[in-house]
Parts: C-alpha cells; sequence; structure tokens
C-alpha cells in the first residue's frame, strides 16, 4: 500500500520495471569480488590474532617465505605509521596491528601464495610471540576504574576537566534543554529502565573480498566489494602512504553490506602483497574472519526515565547511554543521544552518552547506526506509560509528535517531516484495527534516522540512437541503478529501457561519497537529475541549430523538443541525437554536488507475537511497517528495504548476538550459531509507504535504506510484553530469556 | 601429490576436471569450470548460496567433496534456463523484485527448482521451509516467497494448456 | 545576524552561553568571530571530524566555506556516519 500525501502526475518515477542488473543476478553472471580471476594470480591470506588482547613481542617470517610457492610476506612493520591526529590512523592500526593486538582476530601479517592451501600453510608457520595482556569486553567493566587499558593515548574528550589519567571512556557527549528537575515534578507517570543489547553483525552472505594488481609502474587496480570505492582509494593510499593516483578502484558487485562495507580490512593488504610479489592477488574473507575481524555494531547499556502528564505529554527525559564502539573509538555513543527521544516532543531532557572501547573488532555502521539500541529504550518506556495512563499507545505517540518546526533534540528544527503520517497509517492499518488473535501479543514502536547527503557525481551520455548512459560512482547495494534510470527517464522523457545504468570506476566518473546513511537515491540522484536538465538544454539548442532558430524559441517537453510558437513539427529526443555529430557534436553532461537538504526518516511498526510458554521461543505471527520514503522512485525496492531492515531487527531483537568465552575468544563465528532469520522463521512483512516529499529533490526522495531496522527491537519487545506479561530489557529475546522472564513473573505471582 | 580426475556432467554436458582428494565441489565448479553462479557465503553449508543440483538432489556443494561427482549429474544457476528462455522461476524473481544484492539468488532459485520439481504447488509454508537452508539478508524474504509462488503458478498454468 | 546554539557539551567552551547572535556571511567568519568571543572554542570546532554544522536545519559535514544567511540559525552538532 502507498499513501502519498500529493505529487504530481510522473511517467516513470514510482513505476516497477524490472532493474537493468536483474538478468544477470538471475542467471549466475554478475561478477562480484570473488569471482574475478586474473592471469598469474595469487591467493592470499591473512594470519590473525588468538588473543583477545596482548602485546606482540616478534614476529618471525623467515620459515613461512621459504615455504614452497610463498612469494610475498608481510607484517605492520610493511607500512608506514601515520601521525596520531590523521584521521585514517586507527583505520591502517586496525588492517594490520603494530605493538599490540586489541581483540582475537587482529590482523598481524598477511601473505600471499600461488595457492590458497600454500598462502594458508605459511600462514601457520609465521611465529609470532606474544605477551597475554588481560582483556575487557564488557561495557560497564571497561568503564570501571583499574579496567585493562586498550590505549595509553586515548583520553576521554567533552569531560568538564581534561582528564590526566587514559582511559577507555573515548568521548563524554552531552545534549540538555529545559529543567528536568522541573519535568519530573510535572510527571503523573514516571518510568525508567536499564537496557542491555549485545554486539550484531550486519550479516551480508557475501565475505569482504578483493583483487589488487600491482604493476611495474607503481599503480595499483583494485576490484572489490565495497559500499564506497572513492574511500577504498582514499584509505588505501593514507595506509600505503601512496598518492591517490596510483589507485583505481573498479567496484564489483556487492553482495550486501548494510553499513558494514563501508570501510575497508582487505585492500591495502592485497595491494602491498601485489606490489611485493609482482603479481595479482585476491584476498577473500572466510565466513569466520567476517565474525572475527569485520563488522559489529555496538553492544549498549542504556539507562532511560521518562516522565508524563496524566493527559500523556511526555515532560521529561534523563538518558545515560554508553556504547562500546570495540577497538578503536567512534560516534556510536553521539549518535545514540542523538536519536533517543527524536521521535518525541520533549521540553525538558538531559542526555549523556559515553564512547567506551573495549577488546572486540572495531564498530563500524549498521543501518541507522546506533538508533535501533537507543529506540528499545525509549519506546519500552513509552509503551509503559501507555500502559499506566491506559492510552493507546499510537494516541500517546501522536500527541509526543514532533512536526515543522519544532525543535529536534539534537538542536536544529525540524522541516518537513512524515512521523504523524507513519504513526496514522498503522493506526488506520488493517493490521492494527483488527484484534490480535487469542494468545497472541501486539507491539507497536516508532523510529527516527537522519539520512545524509554528502558528495556525488553524474555523467549522463545521450547515444546516437536515442539511448543513455547514466554513470554514477554509488554503488548498487538495493536496486539504486533501477532509481538513477528511473529519475533519468522521467527527466529525458524516454523510456527507462532506454537507459543503461552503470556504476563508473574512480577514473570514469567524479569523487562520489560511500553508499550510506540512505544517500544514494537521494543524493546521487540528485546529480543524475541535474545532469539530465543540462541535457535538455543542450537538446534544445541542438533543435534550435536544425530548426534554424534561437534558442529561446525551444522548449523541452515529454522527451522532445518543441517550438514555443509551433513553427515546427516537434522533435523527439533520438531524432536530434541521429544529428548530433553535425549540430556540435556528441551530447553529454556531469554534474557534481554536495547535496543538501537530506529529509529525516521515521518509521512506525506493528507486530503480533505468540510466545511459547514451555520454551520461551517468540515467533512472530504478523508484521505490519510504515515508512516515510518521501518519494518512492522504485516501490519496489523501497519495500524491499523495508522489509529487510525489519528482518534484521526481527533477527537483532530475538536471536543474534556476539557471544565470547572468558578469554575474549568468539564462540558463535558461523551462521550455524549466529543465527540470522530464515523465511521459516518470518511472517509476510506488509508494507505501507507513505510519502511526504521531501522539498529539497527535486523528485522529493528521503532515502529509505536505514531507518527500518530502528523500531522492530522495541515492537518486539512491546508484543512480548503484551502476551506474557514479562518485561526484558536485555537482548536477544532468546528462548531461554524469555523462559527465565516467564518464570520470574510466575514467581512474582503474575 | 596426483590430482584425481573426475568425470560427470553439468548442466547437461559431459564434464571434467582435476582435484585434489580434499578439495571442496564449490571450487571445482568455480575454480576448475569457471562456472562462478555458485557462491561461497560460509564454506559450512550454513548459508545456502552454493546450493546445486546433484543427480536432482539439493545440495550445499561446499560440503561436497569434489571427487564425489564422479559420475553424477549437477545443475547450477547457470543451467536453469532454457536456452535464451529463462526458468519460470528466474522470470518471476526478476518480476517480483526477489533480489537485492543478488549474492544469494543462484541458491535460491536453486533451492527453489529443487522444490517445484517434486512439489508442483506448494504453500507458503512449504516454500519458507524448503527454502529455510537459503540465507538471504536483504529482503526479508517476502519477496523471494512470493516469487516462488508465482513461479510455481506460472508453471502450473503452463501444463495445464499444454494438456489442452 | 545568525542564531548560534551549542550543545550542553559544548556549552563548557562557551562559558556556559547556550546561545549568541553572530553577524557572519560565511562558516569561516562565525568560527572567527566565536574564537574571539570564547578563546580556545575554535580548536574544538574546527575539527571537521567531530563537528558538523546545521544551518537552518540542513547538516552540512564539512562547512568552513558555507555562506550564512541572514538570520540563520546555526547549530553545532555531531557528524553523521551511516549505515
Amino acid at each position: 500500500m502507498t499513501i502519498t500525501d500529493q505529487r504530481p502526475g510522473y511517467r516513470y518515477v514510482g513505476t516497477r520495471p524490472v532493474r537493468h542488473d536483474g538478468l544477470d543476478k538471475v542467471v549466475g553472471k554478475a561478477r562480484y569480488a570473488a569471482d574475478l580471476v586474473l592471469p598469474g594470480m595469487l591467493y592470499g591470506h591473512i594470519l590473525r590474532s588468538p588473543h583477545a588482547h596482548a602485546r606482540i613481542v616478534a614476529i618471525d617470517t623467515a620459515a613461512a617465505e621459504a615455504m614452497p610457492g610463498v612469494r610475498a610476506v608481510i607484517t605492520g612493520a610493511d607500512f608506514p605509521e601515520l601521525p596520531a591526529d590523521d584521521p585514517e590512523r586507527n583505520t591502517t592500526r586496525n588492517l594490520m596491528a603494530r605493538d599490540k593486538v586489541l581483540y582475537e582476530g587482529h590482523a598481524i601479517a598477511a601473505v600471499a601464495a600461488t595457492s590458497q592451501r600454500a598462502a594458508k600453510a605459511a600462514a601457520k608457520a609465521i611465529a609470532v610471540t606474544y605477551e597475554v595482556l588481560p582483556h575487557t569486553l564488557d561495557i560497564r567493566e571497561a568503564m570501571a576504574p583499574g579496567a585493562p587499558l586498550l590505549h595509553d593515548d586515548v583520553f576521554t574528550t567533552g569531560l568538564d576537566s581534561e582528564p590526566s589519567e587514559p582511559s577507555n571512556v573515548a568521548n563524554r557527549t552531552c545534549y540538555e534543554r529545559g529543567d528536568i528537575e522541573q519535568g519530573f515534578a510535572d510527571a503523573a507517570v514516571v518510568v525508567e529502565g536499564e537496557f542491555v543489547t549485545k554486539a550484531v553483525h550486519q550479516g551480508y552472505i557475501e565475505p569482504h573480498a578483493c583483487v589488487a594488481d600491482t604493476g611495474q609502474d607503481g599503480k595499483t587496480v583494485i576490484w572489490c566489494s565495497s559500499q564506497g570505492h572513492f574511500r577504498v582509494r582514499s584509505q588505501t593510499a593514507a595506509m600505503l602512504g601512496w598518492d591517490t593516483a596510483r589507485i583505481k578502484v573498479i567496484p564489483a558487485e556487492i553482495g550486501g553490506g548494510f553499513g558494514g562495507k563501508t570501510t575497508i580490512y582487505l585492500e591495502p593488504l592485497a595491494v602491498a602483497l601485489s606490489a611485493r610479489a609482482g603479481r595479482p592477488v585476491k584476498l577473500v574473507m572466510s565466513r569466520e574472519e567476517v565474525f572475527r575481524a569485520t563488522g559489529p555494531t555496538p553492544g549498549s547499556v542504556i539507562r532511560l526515565k521518562l516522565g508524563a502528564a496524566d493527559d500523556g505529554k511526555i515532560t521529561a527525559a534523563k538518558a545515560w547511554m554508553a556504547y562500546e564502539s570495540g577497538a578503536f573509538p567512534g560516534p556510536w555513543a553521539m549518535l545514540g543521544c542523538m536519536c533517543v527521544i527524536s521521535p518525541y516532543n520533549v521540553e525538558n531532557f538531559l542526555i549523556e552518552g559515553y564512547e567506551v572501547v573495549v577488546n572486540k573488532p572495531v564498530n563500524v555502521a549498521y543501518r541507522a547506526p546506533s538508533a535501533p539500541m537507543a529506540a528499545f529504550a525509549a519506546d519500552t518506556l513509552v509503551d509503559e506509560i501507555a500502559r499506566r495512563l491506559d492510552m493507546d499507545p499510537i494516541e500517546l505517540r501522536l500527541l509526543n509528535c514532533p512536526s515543522a518546526g519544532d525543535q529536534a533534540p539534537y538542536g536544529p528544527k525540524w522541516p518537513r517531516i512524515g512521523l504523524r503520517e507513519c504513526l496514522e497509517a498503522v493506526r488506520d492499518s488493517d493490521h492494527y484495527r483488527s484484534e490480535p488473535a487469542p494468545g497472541h501479543g501486539r507491539g507497536v514502536a516508532s523510529g527516527f534516522w537522519f539520512n545524509i547527503g554528502e558528495a556525488s557525481s553524474a555523467t549522463v551520455n545521450l547515444n546516437e540512437n536515442g539511448t543513455a548512459t547514466v554513470v554514477t560512482g554509488s554503488p548498487d547495494i538495493g536496486g539504486s541503478r533501477a532509481s538513477m534510470a528511473l529519475m533519468a527517464a522521467e527527466e529525458l522523457g524516454i523510456d527507462v529501457y532506454d537507459i543503461q545504468p552503470v556504476v563508473g570506476d574512480t577514473e570514469v566518473v567524479g569523487f562520489t561519497d560511500v553508499t550510506e546513511g540512505s544517500r544514494a537515491t537521494f543524493a546521487t540522484g540528485m546529480a543524475v537529475v541535474e545532469a539530465c536538465r543540462d541535457l535538455k538544454r543542450q537538446l534544445c539548442g541542438r533543435a534550435a541549430v536544425m530548426w534554424d532558430c534561437d534558442s529561446d524559441e525551444v522548449a523541452w517537453s515529454d522527451g522532445q523538443a518543441t517550438h514555443r510558437a509551433g513553427e515546427h513539427e516537434p522533435l523527439a529526443l533520438a531524432a536530434i541525437t541521429a544529428e548530433a555529430g553535425r549540430t556540435g557534436g556528441p551530447l553529454g553532461a556531469t554534474a557534481s554536488l554536495n547535496a543538501r537538504g537530506a529529509g529525516p526518516a521515521f518509521s512506525v511498526q506493528v507486530t503480533d507475537v505468540s510466545v511459547d510458554e514451555e520454551t520461551g521461543r517468540v515467533t512472530v505471527e504478523r508484521y505490519t511497517t510504515a515508512q516515510d520514503a518521501g518519494t518512492a522512485i522504485h516501490p519496489d525496492y523501497v519495500e524491499g528495504q523495508m522489509q529487510g531492515g525489519v528482518a534484521q531487527g526481527i533477527g537483532w531483537a530475538l536471536n543474534e548476538e556476539y557471544i565470547h568465552d572468558a578469554d575474549g575468544v568468539m564462540e558463535n563465528p558461523g551462521f550455524l550459531d549466529y543465527r540470522i532469520p530464515v523465511a521459516s522463521d518470518l511472517p509476510m512483512i506488509e508494507t505501507i509507504i507513505v510519502e511526504v516529499p521531501n522539498p529539497n529533490h527535486p523528485y522529493g526522495v528521503r532515502g529509505v535504506g536505514e531507518v527500518g531496522i530502528v523500531p522492530p527491537i522495541p515492537a518486539l519487545a512491546n508484543a512480548v510484553y503484551d502476551a506474557t506479561g514479562a518485561r526484558i530489557r536485555e537482548l536477544p529475546l532468546s528462548p531461554p530469556r524469555v523462559l527465565a522472564a516467564i518464570t520470574a513473573r510466575n514467581g512474582d505471582g503474575g | 601429490m596426483s590430482r584425481t580426475h573426475v568425470r560427470c556432467r553439468i548442466n547437461g554436458d559431459d564434464a571434467e576436471f582435476l582435484c585434489d582428494a580434499g578439495d571442496a565441489l564449490l571450487d571445482a565448479l568455480r575454480d576448475e569450470m569457471g562456472l562462478m553462479g555458485a557462491k561461497e557465503g560460509c564454506g559450512t553449508g550454513d548459508c545456502g548460496a552454493c546450493s546445486i543440483l546433484m543427480d536432482g538432489r539439493l545440495q550445499c556443494s561446499c560440503l561436497v567433496f569434489a571427487p564425489e561427482a564422479e559420475g553424477s549429474s549437477i545443475v547450477t544457476v547457470e543451467g536453469i534456463a532454457d536456452g535464451d528462455r529463462l526458468h519460470p522461476l528466474q522470470q518471476c524473481f526478476l518480476e517480483g523484485a526477489a533480489l537485492q544484492c543478488g549474492v544469494c539468488t543462484p541458491g535460491f532459485l536453486v533451492a527453489a527448482k529443487a522444490l517445484l520439481d517434486r512439489n508442483p504447488d506448494p504453500t507458503e509454508t512449504e516454500v519458507r521451509y524448503a527454502l529455510a537452508g537459503n540465507l538471504c539478508r536483504c529482503t526479508g524474504y517476502d519477496k523471494i516467497v512470493r516469487s516462488v509462488l508465482a513461479a510455481a503458478a506460472v508453471m502450473q498454468q503452463g501444463k495445464e494448456e499444454a494438456a489442452r | 545576524m545568525a542564531q548560534v546554539h551549542f550543545s550542553a557539551g559544548q556549552r563548557r567552551l562557551t562559558g556556559g552561553v547556550a546561545h549568541t547572535d553572530v553577524d557572519a556571511a560565511t562558516v569561516r567568519e562565525l568560527l572567527r568571530k566565536l574564537e574571539e568571543m570564547f578563546p580556545g572554542i575554535r580548536a574544538h570546532l574546527d575539527q571537521t571530524a567531530s563537528t558538523a554544522i546545521a544551518i537552518d536545519g540542513d547538516i552540512i559535514p564539512d562547512p568552513l566555506y558555507e555562506p550564512i544567511p541572514a538570520d540563520a540559525e546555526v547549530h553545532f552538532i555531531a557528524p553523521l556516519a551511516g549505515g
């Protein structure tokens, strides 16, 4: 279902053509990074730390280098040490440990050999002497005085006074408004709780992979799986100490990212091995390496207190939010602080955030990073308020709903947003208006994510037969090529299948930021539209040449040049491109821009669950999600993003977690034990696309990739409470935990 | 170490390759036969991205030793279409937007074909359980399940028309 | 005059001032004037890795040369990351 605010009639935007890259993907021809084979190619393997925290005393590679088939061995010593203030310093120290290993799986050395087997055997023959250090994996433990220290050069920033001792707490963030004492004094209901979540992985099905081919001219070509090949280029250059001009990055098809492929792991290692061996080198991670060395999104501990007046108006919020960042500091607590109460207008609040390093892989974005944990706390407590006041949970949210001109908790005033429309869409849905089946529990939750703009480039070339090639720098992780083609078709007035959308490498298209923050269709789409509008001006000029009139006399409408005074028959685009050679040469246009005015995203979701009281197993019986897309360019892939986000949120809520043993070694680094949802775990996921156009985009796009993962955790937790009467404030809601909560409830006489 | 010579049929053609005793069939298909459709998502039989049909049976090719293929008949995603004519599953996956990143798609198509070959008119629940060995992280399975059901309907209709 | 707002965390650099009016045509000029008002603040705000700016609600990641419209509302906020 689509609920549209109001929008002009489009011919292509909002239709559902088969995606241009689809055929290759259903016949097995689409080429992912691991599928590339080059003549003379070597296979690489990375040696990783077995310890969660240890000093590297010595690395001896002599035996490995002497083994048959081995062509290159590298360690941290082969890369330059970046200055302390270099923004990529931690990236380079994550890719290859220097003096210390900071988590189990931290890379120590890499080998290239003539076969995968030889590379593996050689890596095993590298002798590393460690001095094992005490480790810390838990936020509260890492924050405590006397905890094992990961870095002696990390001092807490954002404190009132400069600290004199290093700490695992990298940063303190604070947002404050109004008078929270008064706010709580005005409250008729006060609810509070501590919420705990574990590190979880993005879980893309394609492991990280790349091939690097370094020539004797000192230049290298990298094929890789990445959400942003321009960032691969800059980060690889930083780690190698190379000029970026020496590096060309060709994006392969990407087998899922969800934020996890916004940074690099393999590329500089492959380049260094290739440079040393003088041959191309392929590096492909195993699934185990993916879990141990990449990705997870932070575990968190959040203490939240909310107060509400007896009419349901939220009067005060107080939050203490600590996020893990893994082995190096990140922005995660800060983001959590900015999101936690954003779906609500609250006049009085104090929100504090703490960023905590622990001995786990360096945290990376995962779809609306930091927001789901924050929503778990906020939307669980909002549900408690609704129950205490005997109010409908959606009516309570509508009462507290921000709209344009209200001030967001993180500072600026909200532009036009679609939260109210999402709440109303769920309230009015068949799902919400029906009673849950007997024994089923129902939960509602909302979620916010910023969406971002950033830099994008696009080149559009018209071919002599009247077709167009659209080249952008945004890797397509969820159907964005189809969206680009649809916007170009709408602009140029030619059939969407007459447009070939292409993701260009770093040497054929202008700089483009990473496909992240739900920005590709918004920002890169804006560049495509701008290039097409330039082309339309050029086409009018060419028509004027053909008609021997002034270009002011020509207008472009519906795919053809028309003479304003009607003195000539309209000229279709193909008629003009056919004559382009005679009227001035090829027709092409490029647009590069910093996209401004990203539209904030909101989603509201409702779910019905059943809970097996004997095993504690939660089954999702029904799920409906409403999300403000601004404008859905290709509704199939908007729905796909919404459904995918929900499914990941369900996995996070019910099953997924990093589990470590006493030595800090991950115990479940595979899909058997780190169980993501399978088809039989889920129902159909009903979607309601809400369209409140973003006024800052030519077609009203907001971006849809991320916010869908925010509401599922609290929606499910609220539904489990509705079904069982047990409030669970720690993830995952796995059978043992749910069973324990039910047992405790029974013990309480509940 | 001498390598094992394996003879089999792949996608209807006679095929032969050399492998080591411990090689996975997935690696033989990809590295020796150049059939890159089957993907390695885990190497432990948990994700189904490497699904193939071996003598009509659905297998994770990462769990099959390459020498076991001797004398067998193998179908990979490259062999599902009838020449230029896509299999109804492929067509329905395209029209139903059942793929996003596409890396799990070959495995899903093979697993869905295995299902429809033995159960041409499955229920939604039967589809979900038949595909439970294939992981997709992008779609939430909704459009995949709908597309398999749509393909089943198309194939049933085709049979009925052929029978008339 | 731009209305400049500071988050609670930033107010330790402004001696507790939560907002102030500054006559500045660009972010660069704004930062220079803020430094005169609150010595030491620029070193904190200047780091693109730690601060973005929202001008009338539009979040700009690397804003040094950005023009500031008259009477704009300016917030210094955390830079965003995304998945």
